[in-house]
């Protein structure tokens, strides 16, 4: 099971795993993003590599993912708009007043819960097995229950056994990491209370002692 | 509104819904379409991450050499 806690941590130090971690959860996810933030595929590696360098040479420390995430998203908005802000002012000068359509902020983040989204379910079908993940793609791709067993040679009711398999190995994880979340949540709660406590224990005993 | 801290846990409740979507072969949005999907999906699976990663490491390798020479060539000079 993916731990996300140990993985910041790792990340943190330039541990190896953790960094072929971030690239094989990000890199394609940033690079789609791009891609459709640019209107095209050229140079869209380039401006996620710069990103993934600065982020390697920098000291920046994360706290959790949802925060590693959300930087990753924002650089590589920032220099998409930079790139497409240099192209349209180039245009201009070329004396072509047709610029490009940038996106706003609120759409670019919108964009982005998009690509997160497709890249969670990368990493889900990349973790079944394999008749699974043929049975998954094909579904994903339209077929019926009849066509995906016509086309993997296997009969309907393998298909639809190992399409349940797939969905309640894919909610097992699923499930994993809300537990794990709520966990998180539930701590910091108890932290608090605990802290709370102390306080007002404090002050008791300050108001005795006076 | 969003902001750019909520992409992760947001897309994740939106994974779940897509999934039960998928699963129940009833989308309800464009989104959640097999079509949509499938190509977002390729454009995703077309990004090679570990020559990517490679290249990082290589960079920086390259980095770790250019200066273990510039330190050298210091040394020779003051030598």
């Amino acid at each position: 099971m993916f731990d996300s806690e140990r993985f910041i941590v790792e990340l943190n130090r330039k541990k190896d795993t953790a960094w072929l971690r971030l690239y094989e959860e990000f890199y394609p996810a940033l690079c789609a993003y791009a891609a459709r933030l640019l209107h095209e595929n050229a140079g869209v590696e380039d401006i996620v590599q710069e990103c993934m360098i600065g982020l390697w040479h920098s000291s920046l420390h994360f706290n959790n993912v949802r925060a590693l995430a959300g930087w990753l998203y924002k650089a590589v908005y920032s220099r998409a708009l930079n790139l497409l802000r240099d192209r349209n002012n180039a245009r201009r000068l070329l004396g072509n007043y047709t610029s490009e359509f940038i996106y706003s902020e609120e759409m670019a983040i919108e964009l982005a819960i998009e690509e997160s989204v497709i890249a969670k379910l990368r990493l889900v079908l990349a973790e079944l097995s394999g008749q699974q993940r043929n049975v998954m793609n094909l579904s994903l791709e339209g077929y019926k229950v009849r066509e995906i067993a016509s086309i993997l040679g296997i009969s309907e009711n393998t298909v639809k056994m190992q399409k349940k398999r797939a969905y309640a190995m894919i909610r097992e994880r699923m499930g994993m990491v809300w537990g794990v979340l709520l966990a998180t949540i539930f701590s910091d709660f108890f932290k608090i209370l605990f802290f709370c406590y102390l306080f007002f224990m404090s002050c008791v005993y300050i108001k005795n002692m006076t | 509104m969003n902001t750019w801290n909520d992409i992760y846990d947001y897309s994740d409740k939106i994974f779940r819904q897509v999934l039960e979507q998928i699963e129940e072969e009833k989308p309800v949005n464009e989104f959640s379409s097999p079509e949509i999907l499938n190509g977002r999906l390729q454009e995703q699976l077309q990004y090679d991450s570990f020559s990517a990663y490679r290249k990082l490491k290589n960079t920086d390798g390259d980095i770790q050499c250019v200066g273990m020479v510039w330190q050298q060539e210091l040394c020779c000079f003051w030598v």
